[in-house]
């Protein structure tokens, strides 16, 4: 009784969801990639719905709870991401990176969520489903999905906040994380590290008698975990700085201003995140050592923001925690060891090649006095469209220009301008999205 | 006051002052776009289509009475504001009036005025583009297209195509500079009407 009951509500919940996919294809949405990502909901809902007699009845009440508790929020993701939601104008642009650097597997969606922050979803849903799918029918053939989905997240009020968006660079700089961390920071490599240097050096560093060593396994696996928990951030921000520029900088930096505890790593849900201020000083290492690389040695921030950051970062609180204590191993680590930071922005400039962003100051100061001063949006010069890149360093560097040169503002006044600055540069990547595609088109015609 | 020729508007388009130098960006095809007295303009891919079931009637009278109050909130119930991917297509049906807008952004010098007019080739399918057509020297923005489908079929529409010709005319002096005080100013799409902003509403409306 108890078996036939649960069968009829798999089928009944099973229906309901084609049904409500149905309704969410008809929604409109900017990119295919989201008609894309339902297709993979559907074939998944209809093959359990066509194989349910496959399924044995001791996994009926289990799939019940999968797909009520678990499965049936996914679809929000799509749900949030109608055109109207989000700042569509960013995401071709966004999409191109992504295929460019991972393939055209990779299905991005970008959807707004309450709580202010940005996120990226990259466990979603196509490894699981085929897995789930086999588990539980043990049919083979009928349900193989290749395509792989990531999920960024962006603050609902922010949607028009072209700046702030800088941020998406970094949740991209995640996937790479994840390559990294496969390719390098495997569970022989924790053995290894844990054997061949930590242990010695805390036989060395504070006379740890070696037969009591067992001890200290706890305190061992949490300085891998605060290391780890410096690369998973800061990974993901060289990434984002490649990608975007100093744009990265100027956001960590404006990010920072209202972050009080920017000084020391934060414990949360488990990852050891690096103190903010100790972010910024990375970035800003790169960014110097990018003007010299580029040679763009003109090349300069905007004078009160160089003399601000500075004087921010001539306070080394950041460094000075990571001296002492437990962090102190970590930051070792991350410094002088094997896949020290030198080795993650090696690994980051390979994986990147030709998207890497290039410091051209002339280009940028043109942007920022020929356009946005102007009123005009910067997504062109002579003729060529700009990098996304472009974009979002002149804008910044137009911002932090503005907020500090002026000093006291009329908020009134500012707060118009800050929207003509959104729409300034929102409009810019709408617009050097086509007209690379025309270019493309045109040549190729 | 003379309508500018070919030769004039690419002198205007490199001019390097400001106050009399045009900016139409981006000119994605400058051979085809710049005709013989005007620049041809592309449609965008953002249009605000209306919903009438949401609104009696506009009245764009007495803002402090609390019945147009209420009109005004449906009127933000009235616009639907549709973004349409490049590659796919908007459909105007025919007696339907959309506003759309030009993909360009445009900035006006101090000394031109700007009229918009349709392309023949669609005002022969019954497509008109504009209606309120003048541009004021100094004006910064997208410019707003009131496409209307006349005929009896309806017309699928590409963001990306040309769709209206922007003629240009000297003025005999140069204008006091566009701010942003105007109603209509750095728009990056269609926008829907601010007539309710006219001060001399008041005046006229009270009944």
């Amino acid at each position: 009784m108890k078996d036939r009951f649960l069968k009829i509500e798999i089928f009944r919940v099973l229906s309901k969801i084609q049904h409500y996919i149905k309704k969410l294809e008809a929604k409109e949405y900017y990119s295919k990639n989201n008609i894309v990502c339902l297709n993979i909901h559907k074939q998944f809902i209809n093959a359990l719905y066509d194989n349910v007699n496959e399924i044995k009845p001791k996994f009926y009440e289990q799939l019940l709870r999968y797909i009520n508790y678990e499965y049936i929020q996914q679809l929000r993701y799509i749900q949030r991401s109608q055109t109207k939601e989000v700042p569509w104008s960013i995401i071709p642009n966004f999409e191109k990176i992504i295929n460019n650097l991972l393939g055209d597997n990779y299905i991005f969606i970008l959807r707004p969520q309450w709580k202010w922050n940005y996120k990226i979803i990259t466990e979603h849903p196509s490894t699981s489903f085929n897995k789930i799918f086999y588990d539980l029918t043990k049919c083979k053939d009928k349900l193989r999905i290749e395509e792989e989905t990531l999920v960024i997240s962006f603050p609902v009020i922010e949607k028009t906040n072209f700046l702030f968006h800088t941020i998406i660079g970094h949740e991209i700089g995640h996937l790479f994380q994840k390559i990294y961390f496969k390719k390098f920071l495997t569970k022989e490599w924790e053995k290894e590290t844990i054997n061949k240097y930590l242990l010695l050096k805390l036989i060395r560093d504070e006379f740890v008698n070696v037969e009591q060593i067992d001890h200290y396994s706890d305190k061992l696996e949490h300085i891998i975990s605060i290391y780890k928990g410096l690369v998973k951030e800061i990974l993901p921000d060289i990434i984002g700085y490649f990608l975007l520029g100093p744009s990265m900088l100027f956001a960590l930096y404006f990010f920072a201003k209202w972050n009080i505890d920017n000084v020391k790593p934060l414990p949360k849900r488990g990852n050891h995140y690096p103190p903010l201020k100790y972010r910024i000083r990375v970035l800003y290492d790169l960014f110097k050592e990018s003007c010299k690389e580029n040679q763009s040695k003109d090349f300069s921030l905007p004078e009160d923001f160089l003399v601000e950051i500075e004087d921010y970062l001539s306070d080394d609180a950041d460094i000075l925690i990571f001296r002492a204590f437990i962090y102190n191993y970590a930051y070792q680590l991350f410094t002088k060891y094997e896949y020290n930071i030198q080795h993650i922005i090696n690994f980051s400039k390979e994986m990147l090649g030709d998207e890497i962003y290039r410091l051209d100051y002339g280009k940028l100061k043109y942007l920022i006095n020929e356009r946005i001063k102007k009123q005009i949006p910067p997504n062109e010069i002579d003729g060529n469209p700009v990098r996304l890149g472009d974009i979002f360093v002149s804008g910044w560097m137009y911002f932090y220009e503005k907020l500090i040169k002026e000093g006291e503002v009329d908020i009134e006044r500012f707060i118009k301008e800050q929207i003509i600055l959104d729409r300034l540069l929102l409009k810019a990547s709408n617009l050097i999205y086509i007209h690379s595609y025309y270019l493309e088109k045109h040549v190729d015609a | 006051m003379s309508t500018l020729n070919k030769k004039e508007i690419l002198n205007r388009l490199k001019e390097k002052n400001d106050a009399v130098k045009l900016i139409v960006t981006p000119i994605l095809d400058r051979i085809n776009q710049i005709g013989a007295s005007g620049v041809d303009l592309r449609l965008s891919n953002q249009f605000i289509v209306f919903n009438p079931e949401h609104i009696p009637y506009f009245n764009i009278g007495n803002q402090k009475n609390s019945a147009s109050l209420k009109i005004n909130m449906q009127i933000r119930k009235y616009q639907n504001h549709v973004i349409v991917p490049f590659h796919q297509s908007f459909i105007l049906h025919p007696k339907t009036v959309v506003l759309g807008s030009t993909l360009e952004y445009i900035s006006m010098p101090l000394d031109i005025e700007g009229t918009l007019e349709g392309r023949s080739s669609w005002a022969r399918l019954g497509l008109i583009i504009a209606t309120a057509c003048a541009i004021d020297p100094g004006y910064k923005g997208c410019i707003t297209l009131e496409l209307t489908n006349l005929g009896n079929i309806p017309i699928k529409l590409y963001p990306g195509i040309r769709i209206a010709k922007l003629i240009l005319r000297e003025t005999s002096s140069l204008s006091e500079n566009y701010d942003n005080k105007r109603k209509y100013y750095c728009q990056i799409g269609p926008e829907f009407s601010k007539i309710h902003l006219d001060e001399e509403l008041e005046i006229f409306s009270s009944e």
